[in-house]
């Protein structure tokens, strides 16, 4: 049966090329509705992982009355961001506690002046997750479900994080190797090749 | 006497379209998304139903001509084109009825031809006609309100009812009086001709206080920050620039900020205040239509002005039992909508993969509105639908 299908993703190439991969998978065409916060005044955080974050974090409290409180209801949220999120953004790591920080108790980790003055402490990669695409996987699918406030067992939100991000899926699409997903930074090991 | 759907068959974009209207139906879309052609579709409509279908009509309910081909839905996927062009609308009045029209698009003219009219009560045929059965009809002309077997009808009411709808786009230079109303219709144009005389008309003195139709004249003038009153007077060479060509009356404005003896005309003043004018007097005029459209109901408004006069206006058309059809770009005039009242509706129009336009009425919760989500931002998130996808 057709589904209202909202996706929350960092941009619009990974927003058409999500909802190709659901509509071939269902074999449907499905009706999609792209969410995404408004950009601040200074027109920061209205996409990119950024933008994503920030969704999250102003619809925890309504997730619920967002998904099934409006007509027509969507039926599944699907949110994505990049794995190379884990692997580049310092960010991300902030509440990981790797390292001390006097900030972290004060400063949101998305308007950090010491972000922004390149003082972060975070040291990358971050040692509290298995360096590979797994680790990244689960580091930013955890983060996310923290984000939103739900548990594992949401079933009306499905977390995607590919790896390296969704551009490299249609790389893959064209590979023929196996587990090609899991291949770590496939930019130097799929493409450049 | 409740209109409880209206549908729409092969007309441009609207492939095959069905809606619930309330008496306020707001439509949102992307530009190009079809919204535009759902005001014109009822136009189509309401000509068939009390009259007839050509380019003179069409442009006098303000609807854009197009050559005679593009009228009907053209899609890749379509398996064979449609012939006609249907519509229809169903209302109750104590009972059921709807009222069903095929027509084909002009060949050698400009005249519409009816293929088939219909109107039904409780699912059974009152009077119909078809190009097959009744050849001696003129196939260019309605019948529905003048054929002898519905003399007196209950459903001739409905008729009655739509049978001066137009598409209102009210433009600035219109408004203020230097532009003629290509337009003209009584009591006020399409594009906002002969305003001064219309609020002239609804402009009364009663206990000392100025009224304009229902509303006090001091309560207008606050959503007008700037101006401490208006009248409307015959041009007089003080308060305007004799080589602005006018119409016989202006609307006189007073500024709060300038001494007691000084006024100026619509020429002057600024659009919001025009466009607030015109929106009030079509609303409250007892001679303007009771079913009508607005076309981008947002021009020259401000946020605030926006959310109020949307309020207002809603409030007005249901008080005098109207109906009107509007789009708007404005997040703010979302706002200004009470949801909650099951008269106000506001539907998402969109393409689908096959670039057929979609309506999905969006119904929100007051819980959720009230949370933090006004409709404003839900829009603006992409929650309601009805906005372009990759931006
Ligand atoms: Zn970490």
């Amino acid at each position: 049966m057709r589904k209202m299908i909202g996706i929350v993703g960092e941009g619009p190439t990974d927003y058409m090329v999500i909802k190709e991969v659901i509509d071939h998978i269902t074999g449907e065409a499905n009706e999609y509705r792209r969410l995404q916060p408004e950009p601040d005044m200074a027109g920061r955080f209205g996409n990119g992982w950024k933008g994503v974050w920030k969704w999250c974090e102003t619809n925890s409290g309504v997730l619920d009355k967002v998904l099934h409180e409006v007509t027509p209801q969507i039926d599944l949220l699907v949110i994505q961001m990049d794995a190379d999120v884990s692997r580049k953004e310092r960010e991300v790591h902030c509440l990981c506690g790797s390292v001390g920080c006097e900030a972290r108790e004060v400063s949101h980790p998305l308007r950090c002046a010491k972000v922004t003055e390149g003082q972060c402490p975070v040291i990358l990669p971050c040692s509290m997750h298995v360096q590979d695409a797994g680790g990244y996987e689960e580091h930013l699918r955890e983060l996310i479900r923290q984000w939103l406030g739900i548990c594992a067992n949401n079933e009306d939100v499905l977390i995607t994080i590919p790896c390296d991000s969704t551009d490299a899926w249609i790389v893959a699409a064209y590979q023929d190797c196996d587990d090609v997903e899991k291949i770590e930074n496939p930019w130097e090991s799929v493409i450049a090749r | 006497m409740t209109i409880t759907e209206i549908n729409v068959k092969n007309f441009k974009s609207l492939y095959d379209v069905s809606f619930q209207p309330g008496k306020v139906n707001v439509f949102i879309g992307a530009n190009g998304s079809g919204k535009s052609t759902i005001l014109e579709a009822i136009g189509i409509l309401s000509a068939a139903m009390t009259d007839r279908v050509n380019n003179n009509v069409l442009q006098r309910k303000g609807i854009r001509l197009s050559t005679s081909s593009l009228y009907k839905s053209k899609f890749k996927t379509m398996k064979r084109e449609g012939l006609t062009v249907d519509m229809g609308i169903q209302w109750v009045d104590e009972e059921k009825y709807d009222y069903t029209v095929h027509l084909t698009t002009p060949t050698d003219d400009d005249a519409w031809k009816y293929h088939s009219e219909s109107v039904n009560q409780e699912g059974n045929l009152l009077w119909g006609r078809s190009n097959r059965s009744f050849a001696l009809l003129n196939h260019n002309i309605g019948y529905f309100m003048v054929t002898e077997t519905l003399n007196g009808h209950r459903c001739r009411k409905m008729g009655q009812y739509i049978e001066k709808y137009g598409i209102y786009q009210p433009d600035t230079p219109t408004l203020r009086g230097i532009v003629a109303d290509t337009t003209q219709v009584s009591p006020i144009g399409l594009n906002g001709g002969r305003m001064a005389d219309a609020l002239k008309e609804i402009l009364k003195s009663t206990d000392g206080d100025m009224k304009l139709g229902t509303l006090y004249v001091e309560d207008i003038l606050d959503m007008i920050d700037w101006a401490s009153g208006f009248d409307i007077t015959a041009p007089k060479k003080a308060n305007l620039n004799p080589g602005v060509p006018s119409t016989r009356q202006v609307i006189e404005f007073k500024d709060r900020f300038l001494k007691a003896n000084a006024t100026f005309t619509g020429y002057d003043a600024s659009e919001g205040a025009l466009y607030v004018l015109f929106m009030l007097c079509l609303a409250m005029h007892p001679e303007s239509p009771s079913m009508f459209a607005i076309d981008s109901f947002d021009h020259a408004l401000n946020p605030r002005l926006a959310k109020r006069l949307t309020e207002i206006f809603s409030q007005l058309m249901l008080e005098s039992h109207r109906t009107v059809f509007m789009t708007t770009h404005n997040p703010l005039v979302l706002d200004g909508l009470d949801l909650c009242n099951d008269d106000i509706r506001l539907f998402a129009v969109s393409r689908n993969k096959d670039g057929y336009a979609v309506l999905n009425r969006i119904q929100v919760s007051k819980e959720l509105l009230e949370s933090g989500q006004p409709l404003s931002r839900l829009w603006i998130n992409g929650r309601l639908g009805g906005v372009p996808e990759l931006i």
